[in-house]
C-alpha cells in the first residue's frame, strides 16, 4: 500500500496538485520571462479567432480560427500550433500526473479528450454572435465587420459558459463516458496553475496602476478577514441550535459554507481530528453548491449592481466556495460586466481586474484557513478532549494547510515588481513574454478547469443529504451571500478598474 | 473508502449532538466582537485612506 | 525522549495506527491512545515518550487530494 505521510516539510513537493500547480505555473512564467534576453519560447502557443459562420462557411479556413499567439510563430499552420499545444500540455501535465500517482494512461487519454472538448467550445465561444461586442475592442469592432443583425455579446464569457455546459452534460447526462475521462478532470489543479500564471496580469496591472492593485490586495485582505470571523461562528451556532448537529460536523460544515469550501472543511476536519467520512460528505455537498453558484452568481450581481464591479468581484470572492468555482465565476463575472458596461457607456473597463478582486478575496482565505485550523485545534485539544497527556499540535500543520500555489502566485508577482522598480529598462521586453504568458496559457488552464468542473459535478448527489442540504442553502443564500455583499460594499465602493484606452 | 450518498450510519455521524457549553458560547461571541471590532476599524481605515 | 511513529489512517468506521511491527485499532482517537501506551507499557517501556501520529492522506479519496493535500499531524507526549 502506498502512503502520503506529511513527516517533513518537503513531504509532497513533487506528488501534490498544490505543488505541481506551483511548478507548471512557475515553469510557464520561466519562459515567458526568457522575452528579456530577446527570446521567444512561448509564441507557439494556440489561440482562438473571432469569427462569423456564414463567412466561414463561404471560404473555410483555420486561419480564420486560430492563430499562434505571436508573429515570430506567423508561418506555423494553426493546425500545428493546435496540436504543438496538445503536446507540450499533455507531456507537463502527463509528468505531473505520473509523480502524483495517477494511472497516466488512463490520466492522458481523458486529458486528450478533456483538451479537444475544451478547444471545442473554446473556439464555438468565438463565433460572432456569441462573443462579438458592438464596440471598439483592442481596434476591432467585430460585431460591425461582420454585419450583425443580432448578437448574444458575451465576450469571452461565452466560450467559458460552453465549456462548463459540455463538461455539466457529460457529468450529468453521460456517467459512463465521465467516468473514463474523470482522470484527468482536475480542475483545481489546472486553476490554480492558472492563477499562478494570473501573478503575472497582477505584476502588469500593478506597472500600470500600482496604487489601486495595493488598495485592492489590502481591502481584500480587511474583508476576508472581517467576513471570516463573522460568518464561521454564525453558521456554527445555527447548525448547532437549530440543525442538531454535533461539534464536528457542525464545524467542518461551517468551514465549508462560510470560509473555503472543500479545502476548509478538510483543514477543519484535520484539525479537529474529525472522522474522514464527514469531509467526504460535506464535500459532495459543497462542490455542487459551488457550480450552482457559478452559474447563478455572475449574471445575477451583473444585473443588479452593474456599477459596483470591484465590488462584485470581491463578493464572490467570500460567497463562492472553492478555487476553481471562484476563479470561474470571476471569469465569467468580468466579461459579463465588462461586456454589459461597453454596451451601455461605449467605455471599456480592462479586463481581469474584476477577476483579481474576486481571487484576491479567495486567496486571503486560502491563507487565512491555515491559521484558522490551527486555532480551532488548540480549542478542541483544551476543551473537547482534555487530554492528561500533552497533546502537541506541531506549529508544522500551518505549512502542511498553506496553500503552494498562492506562494508561488505571490512570487511571480513580487518578481514582477522587482522587475519594475530595479530593472524598468527590461519591463518592455519583459512584458512581451509575460503577456503570452498571462494570455492563452492562463485562458488555456481557465478553459480547462470549467470544462472539468462540469464534469466532476453530479447533482443526483443532492438525493439523500437531507438536512445537511437544506442548512447549506439556507445558510449560503440567506446569510453568506447578503453579508458578503455587505463586507465587500464597505471595503470596495466605488473602485473602478482602470478603462482600456 | 468510497464515497457514498448520507447513509443511516454516515447520518450517525452528524446527529447525537453534545450539550452545548460554555466555551462554545466564548467560540461564537469572541468571534463575533473581533469581527465588528476589525469591521469598525479596517473600515475606517479604508473609507479614508483608500476608498476616498 | 523516545519517539514512537505511527501512520494513522481511516477504515470502515474505525481508526487505524500502525507501523513495521503494531497494529493498533478503534472506533475513538482516545481509545487507540490508551491502546498504544498500555502496549508500551508491556513493552516495560520507561520515561518520557513521544508518540508522532501522522495520517496516511492516501487515505482520502484521489478526488479530493486537489483541494487540501493534508489531514493531521498529532503527537502525544506522556511518561511511563
Amino acid at each position: 500500500m502506498t502512503q502520503q505521510l506529511n513527516k517533513k516539510w518537503t513531504q509532497g513537493m513533487f506528488s501534490t496538485e498544490d505543488w505541481w500547480s506551483a511548478w507548471l505555473g512557475l515553469f510557464f512564467f520561466g519562459l515567458g520571462l526568457l522575452s528579456i534576453w530577446g527570446l521567444d519560447i512561448v509564441g507557439w502557443i494556440a489561440k482562438p479567432k473571432t469569427w462569423e459562420w456564414t463567412n466561414l462557411m463561404q471560404d473555410f479556413s483555420w486561419h480564420k480560427l486560430l492563430k499562434t499567439s505571436s508573429t515570430h510563430y506567423h508561418s506555423l499552420h494553426p493546425l500545428l500550433s493546435l496540436f504543438i499545444t496538445y503536446l507540450v500540455f499533455a507531456f507537463l501535465t502527463g509528468l505531473g500526473a505520473y509523480f502524483q500517482k495517477l494511472n497516466v494512461r488512463k490520466y492522458l487519454y481523458g486529458f486528450t479528450i478533456i483538451f479537444f472538448l475544451t478547444w471545442l467550445a473554446w473556439i464555438a465561444g468565438h463565433e460572432a454572435h456569441l462573443s462579438a461586442i458592438n464596440a471598439m475592442v483592442k481596434k476591432h469592432n467585430y460585431f460591425k465587420e461582420y454585419n450583425l443583425s443580432w448578437g448574444l455579446q458575451l465576450g469571452g464569457g461565452a466560450s467559458y459558459l460552453l465549456a462548463l455546459i459540455i463538461g455539466l452534460v457529460i457529468g450529468n447526462f453521460m456517467k459512463n463516458f465521465a467516468s473514463k475521462i474523470k482522470e484527468a478532470a482536475k480542475p483545481e489543479w489546472f486553476i490554480k496553475t492558472g492563477i499562478v500564471l494570473l501573478g503575472i496580469k497582477l505584476g502588469m496591472m500593478t506597472m500600470k496602476a500600482a496604487g489601486f492593485t495595493y488598495e485592492l490586495a489590502l481591502a481584500g485582505a480587511a474583508a476576508a478577514f472581517v467576513a471570516y470571523l463573522l460568518f464561521w461562528p454564525i453558521v456554527y451556532y445555527i447548525g448547532r441550535k437549530y440543525f442538531k448537529l454535533n461539534r464536528s460536523s457542525a464545524a467542518v460544515l461551517s468551514s465549508g459554507i462560510s470560509i473555503c469550501g472543500v479545502s476548509a472543511s478538510i483543514a477543519t476536519a484535520g484539525a479537529i481530528k474529525a472522522k474522514p467520512i464527514i469531509p467526504i460528505a460535506v464535500s459532495s455537498l459543497i462542490l455542487i453548491f459551488a457550480m450552482l453558484e457559478l452559474v447563478a452568481l455572475p449574471p445575477a450581481l451583473t444585473h443588479l449592481s452593474p456599477n459596483e464591479p470591484i465590488v462584485n468581484g470581491a463578493a464572490m470572492g467570500m460567497t463562492v466556495k472553492t478555487d476553481g468555482a471562484d476563479a470561474a465565476a470571476g471569469a465569467i463575472l468580468d466579461q459579463l460586466m465588462i461586456s454589459k458596461h461597453l454596451k451601455q457607456t461605449g467605455e471599456q473597463w480592462e479586463e481581469g481586474w474584476i477577476l483579481s478582486a474576486a481571487l484576491l478575496t479567495k486567496i486571503w482565505i486560502d491563507i487565512f484557513i491555515g491559521i484558522w485550523s490551527f486555532v480551532l485545534a488548540i480549542i478542541w485539544v483544551r476543551n473537547v478532549d482534555r487530554k492528561k497527556d500533552q497533546e502537541k499540535i506541531p506549529k508544522s500543520e500551518i505549512w502542511f494547510r498553506l496553500p503552494k500555489f498562492v506562494m508561488a502566485y505571490m512570487l511571480v508577482w513580487l518578481i514582477y515588481l522587482a522587475i519594475m522598480y530595479f530593472f524598468p529598462e527590461v519591463v518592455p521586453s519583459a512584458k512581451f513574454g509575460g503577456h503570452i504568458v498571462q494570455g492563452p496559457y492562463r485562458k488555456l488552464m481557465f478553459m480547462l478547469t470549467f470544462l472539468s468542473i462540469g464534469v466532476i459535478t453530479d447533482f443526483s448527489k443532492l438525493k439523500g443529504m437531507g438536512r445537511l442540504a437544506i442548512l447549506y442553502a439556507l445558510a449560503l443564500f440567506a446569510i453568506i451571500a447578503p453579508l458578503a455583499y455587505a463586507v465587500a460594499y464597505l471595503f470596495h465602493h466605488g473602485m473602478l478598474p482602470p478603462v482600456t484606452k | 473508502m468510497k464515497q457514498t450518498k448520507l447513509n443511516p450510519e454516515i447520518e450517525e455521524l452528524f446527529t447525537h449532538p453534545e450539550p452545548w457549553e460554555n466555551w462554545e458560547s466564548k467560540l461564537i461571541i469572541g468571534s463575533i466582537l473581533l469581527a465588528i471590532v476589525g469591521l469598525t476599524i479596517l473600515g475606517i481605515l479604508i473609507n479614508n485612506f483608500i476608498l476616498k | 525522549m523516545r519517539n514512537f511513529e505511527l501512520a494513522l489512517y481511516f477504515k470502515g468506521l474505525k481508526w487505524i495506527a500502525q507501523n513495521k511491527e503494531v497494529r493498533f485499532e478503534s472506533s475513538e482517537l482516545k481509545e487507540l491512545d490508551e491502546q498504544i501506551k498500555k502496549y508500551l507499557q508491556q513493552q516495560n517501556i520507561k520515561g518520557q515518550i513521544k508518540v508522532s501520529y501522522y495520517f496516511d492522506f492516501d487515505n482520502f479519496p484521489h478526488w479530493m487530494r486537489q483541494y487540501m493535500p493534508h489531514y493531521f499531524n498529532k503527537q502525544l507526549i506522556f511518561t511511563l
